[in-house]
C-alpha cells in the first residue's frame, strides 16, 4: 500500500467527517456519568436484588458538552526522508585503502592493481557497455572485500614490521610485540586510532564498544605456541576492520 | 532494491570473518540503527567520501574531535579542494558517458601495425590498408632486415618476393611522437617524412594517404598505432572532466558547462588535432570552430590541459568531440540533455500511444500519430544541434554548407549524389511531403513556411522548385544556425536546468530518487541555485548540510 494511498484515505475520512456534520470531534467531559445495569441471573444468592426497572422513567440522561474545537492536521508534517546508508564506489575504496594503510594495495598474481582490474566486475560503470554504477554490497562485493582484506592486511603488518616506528600507519601507539599482557593500555589506545582510522568511529578509553575488539585481538593473538602472536592479532583486527561494513558504507 | 541492500547488510553484519567467533561477530557488528543523524565523525566521513572521495585522516578526525563537531570551514575546505572538482567530473560522466572506445579517430591508411614477422625479432610497424599502393600485394610488410637507401636519391631499394608477390623494401629505426627518446622499426616506404607528393598534394592531408611517395611523416607524426588512438580516445573523454573540473575549481557559473566556448586539450589531443585529423575526412578540424595553429607547439607527451578558446557556436559540453560521437545522432544529442540535465525522460504514457492506422502517411515525426507524442518536442530541439554532421563531429559552416545546395538537390532527381549530400542534406524521400525539400540541409525538413508549403509541393512534381532560405521563418532560422545554445539558455530561463541540476545533486549525494513531498525542498534549492549565480559549491553545500543528507538509515 502507497503512503499516498494512505494520506488520501486520511484525508478522504477527514472529509467525509466534514461533510457529516463532524467537523469538530466531540469531547466526553469527567463528570459524564455512565449506565452500568447489571441483569441478575439468578447464579448469586448473596448480591441483593436489583431494583424493579420502570420503563416509565428511565434513567437521567447524562450530561454531554462539545469541547472546543481543536486543529488536527489530516496530512503528517513534511519530514526528509532520511537517505540509505550508501556504499563506497570502487574509486573512493581504492582511495580509502591507498589512505587507512599508508600506500598498500591489492596486487594479484600477474602484478597488477586488482582492485583497479576487478573495477568493472564490482560495478564501476565503463560508459560503452555499462552506464549505471552498481554500489549495492552485494556477496560478490562482500567475496572481493574479503579477498581484498586478507592480501593487503598481510601486506600491511609485514610493512609496519619493516617500518621505523615513526613511519608506521597502523602499530602507532603499540610495538608489534606488544600485548594485551605486556601494555595493555598500549594495546587499547591502538584499538581505538585504528577504529577511527578505519571506521571514523572515536571511542572514549573506557568505552564498552572496546572489550569486544580487545578480546577479538586476544583471541587472534593466540596461536599453538606459549607465546601470543600479536602480529597475528593484529591482522585478523584489520581484516575485521576492512570487512565490516561500517568501513566500506557511510 | 533497497529492501536488498538492507537484508545484504544485516547479513553482512552477522557473518565477519577471519576467525572471529559467532558471539564476537555479533557483538563487534555494530550495524547502524535506523535513521540516525550523522553527527560528529561520522559526518565527517561521510562528507570526506562524497566531497574529496576519501575518508579524513585521523589528524582531521581528532581536529573535529577538539572542535566538537564538524565546522564550516571544514566543509568549506572540502569544497574548495581540487579532490571536490574531481568528484564533480566523475559524477558527471554518469550523466555524459564521456568516453568512446570502439570509434575510428583517423582513416585505417594511417594506422600502423605490427609487421607479422615469422623471426623472433621485434616487428616493424607498417599500415596494412596502403601495402597494395606501396608494394603491389595487399597486406604485405616489408622484409624484416634495414632496409637499404641511396645517400644521392634517397630512393629505397626494393626485392621482389616472389612468395608474396611484392616488392618489398627494408625497416628503418625511427624515434616515435609518442616516445621520442626510443625508436622503433618501421617499414621504410611507411616511415617516409616527404612533404609533399610528385604532384603537389600535402602528405598530410586525406590525400596524402592515397600517394605511393608519402608515409608518416615526421617522427610517424601523421599517423597512429592502435595504442595512440586509444590514448588520443581517453583523451576526448577527459578533455571534458578537465571542463568540469576547471569550471567548479575557478567557481564559475554552473552554466558554463553547457555556453562556454573553451576547450581543453593535453599533448595527445593536440596532436590529433594538428597532425592526424586532416587525414580523415570525416572529422576534420575546421578553421573557424578550432584554430589548430594554437595546438601545434604542445608536445604529444605533455600531460598539461591548455584551454583554446573555439568559435561562437561551441557549446561546452553538448558539442564537445566525444559527447558528438558519444551521441551519434542529433535526437540523441538531445534527449541525453533532456534525459541526464532537465530530468525529462522521452517515455510513452502508461496507457500506450493512441495510434490510428487508417491515417495518411505522415512523414514528419512531428505530427504523426503516437510519434508526435515525444517528437514534437524531441525533433524541434535536435535541430540545435543540425550544423553538427551525424556519425561525426564536423560542424558544418554556413559558407560550405547553406541551408539548400543545387547539388545536392539536382543529384536527388538525376542520382550521383555526394557523401556531403547523402549525409547532410535530404537527397531521398518517397512520398511528396518530403521530397518537396530535396536539395535543404536536413534540419531544415519541415521547417518551411507551412502556407508556402502546398504551393510548393503543388510545383515541385513539375518545376523542382530551387530551395530558398528565405521560406524560412527568421525564428526557425536561428533555431538552427545558433545552435544548443538557445536549447540552454531557454532552459535556464524557465528553470529547468537549475532544477535540473538540484535533482541530479540530491541523487548523487542523498542517493535515493525525489519524491513527491521533496517538491517545496527542491524549489527552494533551485531558487537559491539561480540566485547564487548558478554557484555548484552553494548547492552542494546546501545539500550536505540538509536533514535530508545528515539523517542515514
Amino acid at each position: 500500500m502507497s503512503l499516498a494511498f494512505i494520506r488520501g484515505g486520511v484525508i478522504g475520512l477527514g472529509a467525509a467527517l466534514i461533510m457529516a456534520g463532524c467537523s469538530d470531534p466531540p469531547v466526553v467531559t469527567a463528570d459524564a456519568t455512565i449506565d452500568l445495569t447489571v441483569v441478575d441471573d439468578g447464579a448469586s444468592e448473596a448480591a441483593p436484588p436489583p431494583p424493579p426497572v420502570d420503563a416509565a422513567s428511565p434513567p437521567e440522561p447524562a450530561e454531554v458538552r462539545v469541547g472546543d474545537p481543536t486543529p488536527v492536521p489530516l496530512v503528517p508534517p513534511y519530514e526528509p526522508a532520511p537517505r540509505d546508508r550508501k556504499r563506497m564506489n570502487i574509486d573512493q575504496l581504492w582511495a580509502t585503502v591507498d589512505r587507512v594503510t599508508g600506500g598498500v594495495h591489492w596486487i594479484d598474481a600477474t602484478g597488477e592493481d586488482a582492485l583497479v582490474e576487478k573495477a568493472s566486475l564490482l560495478g564501476k560503470p565503463d560508459f560503452v557497455d555499462t552506464t549505471q554504477e552498481v554500489d549495492e554490497p552485494d556477496l560478490l562485493f562482500d567475496k572481493q572485500l574479503g579477498d581484498l582484506a586478507r592480501s593487503v592486511c598481510v601486506e600491511l603488518m609485514a610493512k609496519e614490521q619493516g617500518s621505523a616506528p615513526g613511519d608506521r600507519v597502523f602499530l602507532v601507539h603499540a610495538a608489534p610485540t606488544d600485548t594485551s599482557s605486556s601494555a595493555p593500555s598500549a594495546i587499547a589506545e591502538n584499538m581505538r586510532r585504528v577504529l577511527l582510522r578505519f571506521h571514523g568511529t572515536y571511542l572514549t578509553a573506557d568505552s564498552p564498544e572496546l572489550a569486544p575488539w580487545l578480546g577479538l585481538f586476544d583471541q587472534l593473538s593466540q596461536t599453538d605456541a606459549p607465546a601470543p602472536d600479536p602480529i597475528q592479532g593484529w591482522t585478523g583486527i584489520c581484516v575485521t576492520l576492512m570487512s565490516h561494513p561500517n568501513f566500506f558504507t557511510y | 532494491m533497497i529492501h536488498l541492500r538492507r537484508v545484504t547488510l544485516a547479513a553482512m553484519c552477522g557473518a565477519l570473518a577471519f576467525g572471529t567467533t559467532g558471539a564476537q561477530a555479533e557483538e563487534l557488528a555494530h550495524c547502524p540503527q535506523p535513521s540516525v543523524a550523522a553527527e560528529g565523525h561520522h559526518y565527517l566521513r561521510a562528507l570526506s567520501l562524497d566531497l574529496r572521495g576519501v575518508v579524513p585522516s585521523v589528524e582531521e578526525h581528532d581536529a573535529v574531535q577538539l572542535a566538537g563537531g564538524v565546522t564550516d570551514a571544514v566543509i568549506d575546505a572540502y569544497l574548495d579542494s581540487p579532490a571536490f572538482a574531481r568528484q564533480v567530473a566523475r559524477f558527471h560522466r554518469s550523466l555524459l558517458w564521456n568516453r568512446v572506445t570502439d570509434t575510428a579517430l583517423v582513416h585505417r591508411r594511417a594506422v600502423l601495425t605490427p609487421t607479422p614477422f615469422d623471426t623472433p625479432n621485434a616487428p616493424a610497424l607498417y599500415s596494412r590498408w596502403r601495402a597494395g599502393m606501396l608494394r603491389g600485394a595487399q597486406f604485405v610488410a616489408c622484409l624484416d632486415e634495414p632496409a637499404t637507401v641511396d645517400p644521392a636519391t634517397g630512393q629505397i631499394a626494393t626485392v621482389w618476393d616472389a612468395d608474396t608477390g611484392a616488392f618489398r623494401e627494408g625497416w628503418l629505426e625511427v624515434s616515435p611522437y609518442w616516445a621520442p627518446e626510443t625508436t622503433v622499426k618501421v617499414c621504410a616506404f611507411d616511415a617516409s617524412a616527404v612533404a609533399s607528393a610528385a604532384d603537389g598534394v600535402s602528405c598530410k592531408s586525406r590525400e596524402g594517404l592515397l600517394r605511393a611517395q608519402c608515409g608518416c611523416g615526421p617522427a610517424l607524426s601523421w599517423c597512429v598505432t592502435s595504442e595512440t588512438e586509444q590514448v588520443m580516445r581517453d583523451a576526448l573523454g577527459a578533455a571534458v572532466d578537465t571542463l568540469v573540473e576547471k569550471v567548479i575549481a575557478a567557481d564559475q557559473p554552473y552554466t558554463d558547462l553547457f555556453l562556454s566556448n573553451v576547450s581543453y586539450f593535453n599533448g595527445p589531443l593536440a596532436h590529433y588535432w594538428y597532425h592526424v585529423a586532416q587525414r580523415y575526412d570525416l572529422y576534420p578540424a575546421h578553421s573557424e570552430m578550432l584554430s589548430v595553429g594554437l595546438l601545434a607547439d604542445i608536445d604529444y607527451t605533455s600531460d598539461t590541459w591548455v584551454p583554446v578558446e573555439q568559435g561562437p557556436q561551441h557549446t561546452g559540453v553538448l558539442t564537445s568531440a566525444v559527447y558528438l560521437l558519444r551521441f551519434t545522432s542529433n535526437r540523441r544529442r538531445a534527449r541525453r540533455y533532456f534525459e541526464a540535465f532537465l530530468g525529462q525522460p522521452f517515455v510513452p504514457p502508461s496507457g500506450g500511444l493512441d495510434i490510428d492506422a487508417a491515417a495518411p502517411a505522415e512523414p514528419d515525426l512531428t505530427k504523426k500519430d503516437g510519434c508526435k507524442y515525444c517528437h514534437a518536442i524531441l525533433d524541434p530541439s535536435a535541430e540545435h544541434w543540425g550544423r553538427w554532421t551525424q556519425f561525426g563531429m564536423q560542424y558544418l559552416q554556413p559558407e560550405t554548407h547553406p541551408p539548400c545546395r543545387a547539388d545536392c538537390l539536382a543529384c536527388a532527381y538525376e542520382g550521383g549524389c555526394s557523401q556531403d549530400c547523402i549525409s547532410n542534406y535530404v537527397t531521398q524521400g518517397v512520398l511528396s511531403k518530403e521530397s518537396v525539400f530535396f536539395g535543404w540541409l536536413k534540419p531544415y525538413q519541415f521547417n518551411v513556411e507551412a502556407a508556402l508549403l502546398d504551393a510548393l509541393a503543388a510545383e515541385a512534381e513539375a518545376t523542382k522548385v530551387v530551395c530558398e532560405p528565405q521560406l524560412v521563418a527568421q525564428s526557425e532560422l536561428d533555431h538552427i544556425e545558433l545552435g544548443p545554445k538557445i536549447l540552454v539558455k531557454r532552459t535556464v530561463v524557465d528553470g529547468r536546468l537549475a532544477r535540473g541540476a538540484v535533482t541530479n545533486v540530491i541523487r548523487w549525494l542523498v542517493g535515493t530518487a525525489t519524491n513527491p513531498d521533496d517538491g517545496p525542498w527542491i524549489d527552494a534549492l533551485a531558487q537559491a541555485f539561480a540566485t547564487s549565480g548558478y554557484d555548484y559549491k552553494v548547492l552542494v553545500r546546501s545539500v550536505v548540510t540538509s536533514e535530508r543528507y545528515r539523517r542515514v538509515q
